[in-house]
């Protein structure tokens, strides 16, 4: 039988470590640690709890603090028995399946050919990642200007080199509408992925390409056995982050269409706002809130328990 | 040793001094503090109002030195929104201005000021349009003094029109067939600026096809009414024109500014639009005409309300008072006419002759004004907001889905029945 060593310990020595490590440097660090980790409590686990606490009552916003009403299931009864709770989490998930895809492949292969040697390789690069830095509301005007159906420039590039007959509904068409915020968060997001690939591939040692072509191995081998695995780690920890902002974002999609057209782009972040903003549905709406931060924090798990494992 | 003692005594001197300064300029700038009364308004910038409100703060702030009105733009689509979440934070502004089909919840729930008390709402009661108590009365109590009566009218850019050959239209389908005529969508050009993005505008441009059908949201009772033939008429009306003339998913503010650079011949709107036709491009300017609506009933009535907060200290309470109540002189509703473009609801307020030639739409606003028929849900002012929402959501699939009118009505009259139920 194997036997730990926490198992081994009787519980009272399990005391006197944590004793004698509160008596240690330890125990300043953790006095000098106590001021931001009790911040982070307050403004993390506090609203968290509120929002927990509101999707189990009946609020009536019109009277703040009067009345929250008793426990109730109801909210969560309501939502998994509403259809545009469903329809809100098809187009999530379509959402960051095509925002996410596409980010990882246009950045993976944006860092791939800004990896190389070329003149101008840090002009390229620093407009490679230029997207990265406009602030979001100014990239989602600056898009709804884009795509508008009437004047938009793209209708008007599309009209003049006679790919489309009629102007393109781009935010007034449910799948038009979807592929337009998904086209604006790939153009936003995918410069992260650039950065975070151009960092793993210069850590990758250079011995394992030499010791790839002396196995005879050639440019696609030497991706497929070497890039590949040795971003992994990257890629996952990349696309983990990135699943979780574009899960929860609301900037594009809240200037770009509203949720609509007939709530083709409500996604659960947009859902939640409408119906605590709105309608002003608060427990309901934190209902929403909860399940949103369930999915993620699955999502998240499975992530880091994929990423787990080394390269090299 | 001595040396660092003395550094220790000038430096805790240093400290205590800029403490006791700093308290001083604090005590000193608390003497002379600004009181700050907040304005959010739609009309901030709305050519036309904004200037006849930017005049009443500065003769507000003249007469009360050391009082300051901070007069903000919020969108019209998200107003009424907003100031429900700031009632509901207990944090609303001073100066509430809010259009009159959304005004009802904040009268209902307790939020705003009774007016009954303050010196002068008698001349108010005595001298509006029946209108002021019409709207602004609610449980037996003036919660509010109304801003404008209005009715609606087609702006029209008459050089666009001539070129289709037709005349001004006086029917429903001519009116449909003129705009159909004045649309060529591979040239950017549109026939009528109809708003179709979901909230308070697209609700009120549907209004005006349903009510000039003769239908109403609701039945005398106050139940939802959407399943009626003149409904049911007036949503096809609403359809066709906006499926054969408009740049769909547009908000009012882009569909003011396409009329007035010639790329949208004409707009159903308020007496406003007079504000906005006089920064229209030079060579559209000429062209811009007003005419009666065609059809049977003109979507109108009160149309923007002012009120306060009842939590208010009663100070600021007073200071409220004092401004709205300077925007109810016969001087300053004659200004106000002439600003709108729109008979004011003061009604010995008369416009001289000579002001009223250079409000080429005037005539045409009055005579709308006098006929118009308000598009507040009866049986739902209460939830004016969910209602909007509702009717402009399920409407949108009739033009984004071309789902037919009627099985799109049937939907409408569940979600409102639901809606009056909660």
């Amino acid at each position: 039988m194997v036997t730990t060593q926490a198992q081994a310990m009787p519980a009272g020595s399990t005391r006197r470590t944590w004793g004698r490590r509160l008596r240690g440097p330890e125990a300043f660090s953790l006095f000098l640690l106590a001021p931001a980790i009790l911040t982070l409590v307050f403004v993390i686990l506090y609203p968290v709890l509120t929002a927990l606490n509101l999707s189990f009552r009946k609020v009536d916003i019109y009277s703040p603090g009067v009345s929250e009403g008793p426990f109730t299931l109801a909210n969560y009864a309501r939502l998994f028995a509403s259809a545009a709770f469903w329809q809100a989490v098809r187009v999530s998930v379509a959402y960051v399946v095509l925002s996410v895809g596409f980010a990882l492949l246009i950045g993976f292969g944006t860092a791939l050919l800004l990896n190389q040697p070329f003149r101008g390789r840090t002009v390229a690069r620093m407009l490679a990642v230029l997207p990265w830095a406009v602030p979001s509301v100014v990239a989602a005007n600056i898009w709804w200007w884009i795509l508008d159906p009437s004047y938009g420039l793209l209708n008007f590039v599309l009209l003049r080199l006679g790919l489309v007959s009629l102007p393109v509904n781009w935010v007034a068409s449910p799948r038009p509408a979807l592929a337009a915020i998904s086209i604006v968060t790939v153009w936003k997001g995918y410069p992260f992925f650039t950065v975070m690939v151009l960092a793993g591939l210069q850590a990758i040692p250079k011995d394992l390409y030499d010791a790839a072509a002396v196995d005879g191995g050639g440019a696609f081998a030497a991706f497929r056995f070497v890039t590949v695995p040795g971003l992994r780690n990257i890629l996952a920890l990349a696309t983990l982050l990135s699943v979780l902002w574009v899960f929860r974002e609301f900037t594009y999609i809240w200037v770009l269409t509203g949720g609509g057209p007939v709530r083709a782009t409500e996604t659960l972040a947009v859902m939640t706002y409408r119906e605590a903003f709105t309608f002003f549905h608060m427990g309901f709406a934190a209902a929403i809130g909860v399940v949103t931060l369930a999915i993620s924090t699955v999502a998240s798990i499975l992530f880091i328990r994929q990423s787990g494992q080394e390269f090299y | 040793m001595d040396q660092g003692v003395g550094l220790v005594n000038r430096l805790v001197a240093a400290i205590g001094l800029t403490l006791l300064l700093t308290g001083l300029l604090a005590g000193t700038g608390g003497a002379a503090q600004t009181i700050v009364l907040q304005f959010p308004s739609w009309q901030q910038d709305e050519p036309g109002t904004s200037g006849w409100w930017k005049d009443q703060i500065a003769a507000f702030e003249r007469a009360h030195p050391g009082v300051r009105i901070e007069f903000t733009k919020i969108p019209l689509a998200e107003h009424t929104d907003r100031l429900i979440a700031q009632f509901a934070a207990n944090s609303p502004p001073q100066i509430v201005h809010v259009p009159a089909q959304t005004y009802f919840p904040f009268a209902d729930r307790g939020w705003l000021e009774p007016l009954d008390k303050y010196p002068g709402i008698d001349e108010i009661k005595q001298t509006y349009t029946p209108l002021q108590s019409k709207t602004c009365v609610w449980k037996g109590a003036t919660d509010c003094v109304l801003m404008l009566n209005y009715g609606y009218a087609w702006v029209y850019n008459s050089k666009l029109l001539a070129a289709t050959g037709r005349a001004v239209p006086k029917t429903p389908s001519d009116y449909l067939a003129t705009i159909a005529a004045m649309t060529n969508r591979s040239q950017g050009q549109f026939g009528a600026g109809i708003v179709t993005l979901p909230g308070f505008n697209m609700v009120a441009h549907i209004a005006v096809f349903v009510y000039g059908a003769g239908g109403r949201w609701t039945d005398d009772k106050g139940n939802p009414s959407v399943l009626t033939p003149s409904v049911i008429q007036g949503f096809k009306w609403w359809k066709q024109a906006a499926l054969s003339a408009t740049p769909i998913g547009q908000e009012s503010g882009p569909l003011r500014q396409f009329l007035i650079q010639g790329k949208v011949a004409s707009y159903n709107d308020g007496p406003w639009m007079q504000g906005f036709v006089q920064q229209a491009d030079p060579s559209v300017r000429p062209y811009m005409k007003a005419a009666p609506l065609p059809f049977q009933a003109t979507m109108g009535g009160a149309s923007n309300v002012i009120a306060m907060p009842r939590s208010l200290p009663q100070a600021e309470k007073d200071l409220v008072w004092d401004f709205i109540r300077s925007g109810t002189t016969r001087e300053a509703q004659i200004r106000y006419a002439i600003a709108v473009g729109a008979p004011p609801p003061r009604l010995d307020a008369t416009v001289p002759a000579d002001a009223r030639k250079a409000l080429p739409f005037y005539d045409i606003y009055v005579d709308a004004s006098k006929r118009a028929v308000s598009w507040i849900p009866f049986g739902f002012e209460t939830k004016a907001n969910q209602f909007i929402q509702i009717v402009a959501e399920q409407s949108q699939r009739m033009i984004v889905q071309n789902e037919p009118v009627e099985k799109v009505l049937q939907d409408l009259q569940r979600a409102l029945e639901d809606l009056k139920r909660q």
